[in-house]
């Protein structure tokens, strides 16, 4: 199976729980965000390029199953991949909660940029004076999931990345 | 760490920006194809969505059992403080709450005879982008069109945002981008009310004049006309009427239907038809 064949499993898979039992699992009426998280991975494991590619095309697959106008996600989730490939090299041989930190950080900040530019479109579906407490919530919340989605997403990203690369996690611990 | 591909990023990142704010750009001017692909994206998955949400049915029970206690508690106080508050002002104001039942009598005629599908709530959307918005198990099947006016028989609820083949999404009174024409039922004055977001509430801040008698208690109803909403749907009653207002007046409407607590809706059928 190719990349992209990979990618499409993982995003429509991605896409159908995060519309069936995702909308349940809630906490004070926030929720996980599945696709921000594959797009926070895609940067993560398949470096700058791969992870923008695959969250843009994860930000759409999000436009459309929250009923967002197509391009809001899609615009936010390449950035942060891109974002977060870079910040990868200072994190690779940290613990693993400072990991996890990051992922919280990167979840939040793609949830307060989404509204942002959602407001800035006209759409005011968001509760500004509860926003900072939902974007970390939703990025605790998310982080949660970090841990069998990241095996998924390495495989899904990662095929063709050079050997060398693995010999480099070797000494990260990862 | 991956191997960075000798490509610039940057480039890439722009391109992909570039591309995401043509599709927005597509959006907003009402480009029909990228509407049709998300509808069409999400009745490919919903076979999918039901089986799995059939699957996990026990977990999302045991989940909201333990993370919606809390709520479940509040709304039980919250019923109790209304009671208490109900009951207060019936023995305090006989002759008031006697006019407000003739009133909403008189306002109940035309909206219960309106037809209308009734659909189940399912859930809401994925994610936190979309607040005040539920999701109902009919669609364009069952002859739902986007735009359509919801309503329970407490009074109004919402429209229909989004239809898809077999299910829809309410955006709901309270929704920040919701508008109704309503008009005051002493007065007789209109105006065009608004969701800022809070639960429960609606915002009367256009139409009324700064020296239209309100009182507390006052039934607003919708005003109809070319709205998607029939006339004389109740919308609330008024608790705030903003009586020191110099110039703007900001009248605070709370909604007669419950939108924390629904589970059944009504969709109104085209208005024509009415």
């Amino acid at each position: 199976m190719n990349t992209w064949l990979r990618v499409l499993t993982l995003l429509i898979g991605a896409a159908i729980l995060q519309s069936s039992i995702f909308t349940e699992i809630r906490v004070g009426g926030t929720g996980v965000e599945l696709l921000l998280l594959i797009s926070v991975l895609s940067g993560y494991h398949g470096g700058p390029l791969r992870g923008a590619y695959v969250s843009f095309w994860s930000g759409l697959v999000n436009d459309c199953i929250v009923a967002s106008p197509l391009g809001i996600h899609a615009l936010i989730y390449p950035a942060i991949a891109v974002a977060v490939s870079n910040l990868e090299e200072r994190f690779i041989n940290e613990k693993s909660t400072v990991r996890a930190f990051g992922i919280v950080l990167a979840v939040a900040t793609g949830v307060l940029l989404t509204a942002g530019v959602g407001h800035i479109f006209g759409e005011g579906t968001f509760n500004t004076s509860s926003l900072p407490e939902t974007a970390i919530v939703a990025g605790v919340m998310t982080t949660l999931f970090s841990k069998p989605l990241s095996s998924i997403v390495k495989w899904a990203v990662s095929i063709g990345i050079p050997r060398e690369v693995k010999t480099h996690f070797a000494g990260g611990g990862r | 760490m991956a191997k960075r591909s000798s490509e610039r990023p940057r480039v890439v990142l722009l391109v992909l920006m570039a591309a995401a704010l043509s599709l927005l750009t597509a959006q907003f001017r009402d480009f029909l194809p990228v509407d049709d692909f998300q509808q069409g994206f999400r009745d490919v998955i919903s076979p999918f969505r039901k089986v799995i949400d059939r699957a996990t049915d026990p977990f999302q029970t045991v989940w909201n059992g333990i993370f919606d206690y809390e709520n479940v508690n509040d709304e039980n106080e919250r019923l109790q403080v209304e009671i208490a508050r109900m009951r207060g002002e019936e023995l305090r104001n006989e002759a008031d709450r006697e006019l407000l039942e003739r009133l909403l009598g008189e306002v109940d005629i035309d909206y219960l005879e309106l037809k209308t599908v009734v659909a189940r709530i399912v859930g809401v959307p994925g994610g936190n982008y979309n607040s005040h918005i539920v999701e109902i198990n009919k669609g364009t099947d069952n002859g739902l069109k986007e735009g359509a006016g919801v309503i329970t028989k407490a009074g109004l609820v919402g429209y229909l945002h989004e239809v898809d083949r077999s299910t829809a999404l309410v955006r709901l009174a309270t929704h920040p981008d919701f508008r109704v024409g309503v008009r005051l039922i002493n007065s007789q004055d209109e105006g065009l009310a608004r969701g800022n977001g809070s639960p429960g509430l609606l915002i009367l801040d256009a139409g009324i004049n700064v020296d239209t008698d309100v009182s507390i208690g006052e039934v607003a109803v919708t005003s109809g006309g070319r709205s998607i909403f029939p006339q004389d749907i109740p919308v609330g009653r008024v608790i705030d009427p903003d009586l020191e207002a110099d110039y703007a007046r900001s009248i605070e409407i709370d909604l007669s239907a419950s939108l924390e607590n629904l589970s059944f809706l009504n969709v109104i059928l085209d208005p024509r038809e009415n």
